[in-house]
Formats: C-alpha cells, structure tokens, sequence
C-alpha cells in the first residue's frame, strides 16, 4: 500500500509540470457505448448475444426452480456410494475422516516443508491462509454442499462437517511437524489413508494392500532415510560424498547388506505377522466390487493416476533405453496399449480374461482387473507426454551433470526429470482430467458408476419414463465439473509456483 | 565396489519380498494349484457331439459351476438395472424386481441361502459375452428364448418364466380396436429393437401400411407419444403395462399380441449339471404355486400327508428322504418357498403392481402356460 501512495504522490506532481496522456477511465455509459454499440453490426451482434444469454438464463433459473428433484433427494445415497450396503454406511463416513485426516496432514507437512526449503533458499515463502485454501478448492465445497441439500436425514450433515473439520484438524498437526520429519509424517499420512481402505473394506483383497502398501512405505522411508544420513540427494555433495563413502563406512561391506537382508527379513516375517493377524480377525468390510457411485468414479481416477504416473514414468525412461529389450518392451507396450480403444481394452479383461483361467480358479473380481487395465492405459500415454517432457531437456544438462561424476540413475532423478514433468504438467493434467472422465466406461462392464447411476435412478417405477434424465444428468455432469475444475485450478497454482512458462 | 553394493542391496530387498510373497501366498496356493484346465474346453466343445456328453457330464461332477458356486459361496446373477418390475436397482441400493427373485430362487437352492447373490447390471449388448465368459453363472434379464440364441449365442435356455408378446398402447380417446384399425397410422417403437422388426414383418405381411416414428431411448418416447406425436406405442406388453402406469394420460392397452417373447434364465452351454439345477430350481416356484405352499403357510406343511408333498419339500417318508441327485441340499424347494416364495407370490410382489394380469402366465390348471413336470 505505502508504495501506491508514494507513487500517485510522484504521479501529481508530474502532471503539473507535463501533459498527461488522457485518462482513459470511463463512465459505464460510455464505455458499454464505445465497445458494445460502436456502430451498426456490433450492435446487432450485442442484442443478439444479449437476448442469447437471457433466454439461457431464463429457462436455466426456469428449469432450476420448476424441476422436481425428488428422484435426486431419494437417491442421493445411490448416486453418491451406489449399492453399498446401507447399514454399513458408518464404513463409508470412518473412511471418509481417516482419509481427510491422512490429506490433511499430508498437505500440511508438506506445506511446511516447502516453506522451510524456501526460507533457506530466501525465495519468498506462501503464507497459510484458510481463506486461500477455500478459494482453491470452491467448487468441491461448493458442489459438496450443493448435493448436502438433498439430504433428508441428519447424518449426512454432520459426516460432511466432520469429515472438513477432521481435513482442517490434521493439516493443523501437519503443520506443526518439525519440516525434518517430513518422510515421517508423510509416512503417517500414507497410513492413515490405508486404514482408512481398511476400515472401508475389511479384510478383503484390500486387506492385502494395505500390508503391500506399509512395506512399501517403509522400504521408502528406509531407503531416504538413508540416503539422507549420506548427503546423497544434494548434488553438491555427490562428488564428495563419494569419496566419504569410500573410506568412511564403519563396518565392513558385507556385513552392512547382511544387516539389511536380516533387517527385510525380519520386517518380512513381522508383515506376515500383521498379515495373518488382520485375515484371522473377521473386520466385516466391503470390498471395491461392492463399491459404486462417486465414490467408485473417484477411487479408481485417483487410482489410476497415482499407479499410472510411476508406470509412465518408469515406460518413457525405458523407451529412451540404451538397452535393446528395455527399449523395445517399452516401444512395444506403449504402442500396443495407445493404439487401442479403452474399451476394447475394458472388455477385454472383463470378457476374455476369465476364458483364459479354468472356472473353477478364483481371478480376481471384474474391478481389479479394471484397475489393472486403467493403470495401464493412462501409464501408456502419460509415457508419451513424460517422454516429450524428457526431450524438451538440454543435452547439456545430462552432460554437466556426467561431467560432474553423478551416475545414470542420479542423473535422471535429480536432473533430468524435475525439468522434463516440470515442462509437461498442462498436458499431465489434461490426460488426468480425461482419465477421470473415461472412468463412465465402467458402465458398460456392469459397474454401477457415477453416470450410470442416474440411468438406474430413471428407471425406478415411481420416476420410470417422465424425462427425469434432464434433472440427473444435469446433477452428475456438475459433480464431473466440481472435481475436474479443481484438477485444473490447482495444476495451474503449481505451474505458477514452479515457474513453468517463465523461467 | 559401489555398483555391486547397490546391486546386493537391490537383491536384499528383492529376496524380502519374495519371501513375503511367498508366505503370504500360502493360503491362496492350494485353491490356484489343482485347477483342471481342460474341464472347460472339453465340455464346450462336447455339445456338438451326444455320445460324448455323458463323459463331459461326468467330468462336470466334480469341477464343474454347480461346486465353483458352492466353494465361491456365491452366486453371480446377470440382470437388468433398468426394467422396472423385472430388474432395478431401488433408492437403498437394492436389486430389485421378477428377475431378481429368480436369482436368489437359484441362490436359495443352491447355497441355501437367498441373499448369497452378487448382481451384475447388464444391457442387452453384453449379456450374452459375459454368459459365455462365464463371468455370470446365471442370465436372469429378460431374454427371449429364441433357436438362433440357443443355437449361435451358445446359451442353454431353461424353463420359461414369463411369457410376454409385442403389444400395442393407444390413447384412450383412441377409434384403434386392433392390428386391423392401423392403416396409415404413426407408431412410436424403438430404433434397432426386435420390436421393429416385428412390426415391418407383420404389417408388411398383411399389407397395411404405417409410418414408423423411431426412438433412441424410452426417455424420448414416452413424450412424443403424450403429445401426440404418434397415435400408437409398441414394445413387450409387460413394458407397456409399466410406463401407462406412469404417463398421466388415459390409455388403452390392446389385446392384439403380435410376437411370442418367453423370458426365462439362461445358462452357458456345456454344463448339463448346472442347467439341471437351475431348472428345477426355477420349476419348485410353480410347483409351489400348485400345491398352495406359500412362504407364509410353508410350516404348516411339515406334517402334511400328502406323500407328492413331502416328496417335494424334502421331508421323510417312512423315514427317508427322497433323493432327487441333481447335486443340491434335498431341502432345495422347502429353502426357495420360504425365504423368496412361490411363483405366485414372486409375481404378486414384482408384476401385479405394474397391472399385468397372470393370462398366459396363469397355472395350467387356470388355464395358463405354467405347468411343470412332476418332483419324483
């Protein structure tokens, strides 16, 4: 503020000594005048654009208000989780806080994170504001409430309020994890989202996930956590580092990979532990077959986003291989998968896949083997755009940092591929925002999706053949929109904040 | 040095997950291991040829769906998520309708339990794929038994258990009596439907001439034909029981019936065993229905005298318990009746409210189809 003053201070005493260009602040009149009426045909083009957009507005607000939403108001359960048993519903909202929690704290550690990061680097830092993160997200919140007040009964209403107060809780204690402990309490997040499929689906195959999933957080964990007690990730200290490897290892060689083989097998032998205890104990649950509606929508997207992306990334590195079979695999698979419709590859796993296997050997369920086929589709064009990323990267880069003594798997890691997704994220997030509109394919393999919903809620006797579909379809495509705006909305916040475009 | 340390490490962890996998895996390694995998195959292929039927049928004993149902615990069930009365889904997330019914009818017989069903929503393009995948145990969505489905489609038709027919609504102010009063008359019916074919099949054949009006779906139909824009509707009479219902205008539904569409569940070819039991399965609800044994009086029953009945129900006479070896419980009809219901009482719950009568789907002995070989 004190900088404006300043200037429209400077600004006065200017103006008495020289001419002015004229201001060019107009009355509305004036300006409505000079640009929308200036001569004939603009004229023209403004009426009808005028009587356009009333008429839109008009029948919108006309139908908004005159539209019975009753079918809407009683299947609000079924668009939102599908056929999920109604007395397990508690499943459903635990979930939904563990789940909240474990974002919540997931957002906030890494919030401070960064923040820390950018304090030392002396970038300026992003202040935390609640209202900054309402603005973010609006239209999420916004479409939530919407759908909230179709609701007839009070439960829905306190589950939507305390899954936001259990996000705003945890980012609360996200943020004030000391930025050290970022691994850790990333680590905490990735728990609290696997208890809460737990929680959500028993010990179904879900059960085994989460087992998966824990080991291979911690191996994670384990692995940055040693890399970090070696300065091994600051490219400063690579050169140096390896020769403080070299001479400073305080216990032979062979027995450190003993000790870790011992330590994986131990951590082995307690997961099966945990393993055998969690399918002993019967915890009810549901697993993903049973699961529908939104819910179903945006579980697989965000599955088939966060396996995709790896897969994709692991495919373009491949592709760009000086090793024959690595190369041609990738090439094979990438061109393979790319080249063929979604749905053929969707009625594939569903139709074909279970010839293949004897009746009587239990194949995983028609979902699984969806989830399998997205992960591969989206991984094979998220390699085609990684890999434009890849080539957008000086060669100098790669040459710099080889001349600097880092190894081929560094080089990748902490040179090549930071620039190459930075470059690309419009076009990631295009191929996520369109992966999550090809999950309404489900429909044609007898899953009850998103979509799909409001076709079953048409045909119910009391709303069967009265034209309802102009209320239902209308309600899901608002749903699509909320999330795929904010998809977008936020892939554009993280291409300012790293500077796409500019540097 | 540093390569290969890398590599052990590597290999450490690798060999950790192996072990896991391994440990983990032993509860699952015995179902996978002792899979027949010709069991299949060879039962498909077999069909063509009846003397070897009886091999395949003996090789069906003991791997085939009739025991993956029971080990799995489940039934998969293809219906309809979009045919009211038949097939839908309600508001608390529910399969249900006619169709539906006959699913835990078979689940009742089979594992004894009606609820043990797992649906699968199907449209009218992939019911017969999933079938043939065996991705589904069962069809139950009304599908019209024809020899070209029987013949190509690779399914195995089972006892008919409703008999529907192309019929015609009309406005009710309407001067249209019959077929005959359609000169020159626009019809409302659905695009790339058997219905159309139907129609330009019989109209053609008795020369009367008509404007077909072509719909993609019912949701575009149904106002077209409330405002007029054609003067007759024409689909299976049970679908147009159902949307009168809901039109809000006086119609009238005509007694012209012009196609035979026996609806009833469908299983894969090859599986005699399964077909066996999923036939008698659906036949104990007629029978039920003939001898007055409903879910409500099915107590009443058990010390009846009438031997056919006890027979029928599973109960001992002179202290044994006839066998009917189709490879379910001896209970099967007493399970059905009492957690799903006879015939009657499943069309009650399901069709009467859509105001379709019994007529052809009355008992033989009230002068309609439904009549179904003796349980001895």
């Amino acid at each position: 503020m004190s900088v404006t003053n300043s200037g429209s201070g400077v600004h006065d005493e200017v103006s008495e000594v020289s001419e002015l260009p004229p201001s060019h602040r107009l009355s509305p009149g004036d300006w409505i005048k000079q640009n929308l009426f200036n001569n004939w045909y603009n004229s023209l083009i403004t009426a009808v654009f005028i009587f356009a957009i009333a008429f839109a507005l008009v029948r919108t607000l006309g139908w908004l208000f005159s539209s019975d939403f009753l079918i809407i108001r009683r299947n609000l359960a079924l668009f939102m989780v599908g056929q999920f048993p109604r007395d397990e519903l508690w499943r459903s909202w635990v979930s939904g806080y563990l789940l909240m929690g474990s974002l919540g704290i997931g957002s906030g550690v890494l919030w401070r994170s960064a923040q820390a990061v950018a304090e030392e680097k002396g970038l300026p830092t992003e202040p935390h504001s609640w209202p900054d993160l309402l603005r973010r997200f609006w239209a999420i919140i916004a479409v939530l409430i919407f759908f909230l007040s179709f609701a007839r009964t009070v439960p829905p209403f306190v589950g939507l309020a305390t899954v936001f107060v259990a996000f705003f809780i945890s980012r609360e204690l996200g943020r004030r994890f000391n930025p050290a402990m970022r691994t850790r309490g990333l680590f905490f997040a990735g728990l609290l989202g696997l208890l809460s499929l737990l929680v959500l689906a028993g010990t179904g195959g879900l059960g085994a996930l989460t087992v998966g999933g824990l080991f291979g957080a911690w191996t994670l964990v384990e692995v940055r956590r040693y890399a970090d007690e070696r300065g091994v990730g600051a490219p400063e200290t690579i050169g140096a580092s390896r020769r403080v490897r070299r001479w400073h290892i305080p216990y032979p060689f062979k027995r450190r990979v003993g000790g870790i083989l011992a330590s994986r097998v131990a951590a082995a032998v307690v997961f099966c532990g945990v393993w055998y205890g969690l399918t002993s104990v019967d915890l009810g649950g549901f697993g993903w077959d049973d699961w529908g509606g939104l819910h179903l929508t945006l579980f697989v997207t965000v599955i088939g986003i966060s396996t995709g992306l790896p897969v994709g990334i692991l495919l373009a590195l491949g592709r760009q291989s000086d090793l024959p079979v690595i190369k041609s695999a990738s090439v094979i698979f990438i061109e393979f998968v790319r080249g063929v419709p979604l749905i053929s590859l969707l009625l594939f796993s569903w139709l074909m896949l279970p010839l293949l296997f004897p009746i009587d050997l239990d194949i995983p369920g028609p979902l699984t083997r969806v989830m399998i086929v997205i992960t591969a589709f989206s991984a094979a064009y998220i390699a085609e755009i990684v890999r434009g990323g890849l080539q957008a990267v000086p060669r100098g880069q790669v040459e710099a940092a080889q001349a600097s003594g880092m190894s081929a798997g560094k080089i990748q890691r902490l040179i090549v591929l930071p620039q190459a997704l930075r470059a690309v994220i419009p076009a990631l997030v295009g191929q996520f925002i369109s992966l999550f509109k090809d999950t309404s394919l489900l429909t044609i393999i007898g899953l009850l999706d998103f979509l799909e919903t409001s076709a079953v809620a048409n045909a119910q006797p009391e709303f069967l053949g009265q034209g309802l579909v102009a209320v239902t379809y209308p309600f899901v495509a608002l749903g699509y929109w909320a999330f795929a705006y904010t998809m977008s909305k936020e892939s554009r916040r993280v291409e300012e904040r790293l500077g796409v475009g500019v540097r | 040095m540093n390569k290969n340390r890398n590599l052990l490490r590597l290999l450490a962890a690798l060999l950790a997950i192996v072990v896991i996998a391994a440990a983990c895996g032993d509860d699952s390694g015995d179902a996978a291991e002792p899979a027949p995998t010709t069991t299949a195959a060879t039962a498909t292929e077999d069909t063509t040829a009846p003397a070897a039927n009886d091999m395949a049928e003996e090789a069906e004993e003991e791997g085939g769906r009739l025991a993956a149902v029971v080990a799995r615990g489940e039934l998969n069930c293809g219906v309809n998520a979009t045919l009211p009365g038949f097939g839908n889904i309600d508001a608390d997330g529910n399969n249900t309708g006619f169709d539906v019914d006959f699913c835990r009818v078979v689940a009742a017989a089979v594992l004894g339990d009606a609820d043990a069903v797992s649906y699968t929503p199907l449209d009218s393009t992939q019911r017969f794929p999933t079938l043939q995948a065996g991705e589904i145990d069962v069809l139950i969505r009304n599908t019209t038994w024809t020899a070209s489905r029987d013949g190509n489609e690779q399914a195995n038709f089972m006892f008919t258990t409703f008999y529907d027919g192309q019929g015609f609504m009309v406005h009710g102010d309407s001067s249209i009596q019959s077929v005959e009063d359609m000169s020159n008359a626009s019809i409302c019916v659905l695009q790339g439907t058997t219905t159309l074919l139907n129609l330009n099949a019989v109209f053609g054949d008795r020369g009367i001439p008509f404007t077909a009006v072509e719909f993609q779906s019912n949701d575009e139909l149904q106002p077209a034909f409330v405002a007029g824009q054609c003067e007759v509707w024409t689909t299976d009479s049970s679908g147009l029981a159902a949307f009168s219902a809901t039109l809000g205008i006086p119609t009238r539904i005509l007694s012209d019936i012009i196609s035979k569409e026996p609806l009833g569940p469908v299983v894969a070819d090859g599986d005699t065993e399964w077909a066996q039991v999923v036939n008698w399965a659906t036949m104990a609800t007629v029978q039920a229905e003939e001898y007055g044994i409903t879910s409500s009086n099915i107590s009443s029953f058990a010390d009846t005298e009438d031997s056919n009945i006890r027979r029928f129900l599973g109960l001992e006479i002179e202290g044994e318990v006839t066998e009917f070896g189709l490879g379910i419980p001896d209970d099967f009809a007493s399970q059905i009746i009492s957690q799903v219901g006879n015939y009657g009482e499943i069309y009650e719950r399901n069709l009467a409210p859509l105001g379709l009568e019994r007529e052809r789907n009355a008992l033989w002995t009230d002068g309609g189809l439904m009549y179904v070989p003796p349980f001895r």
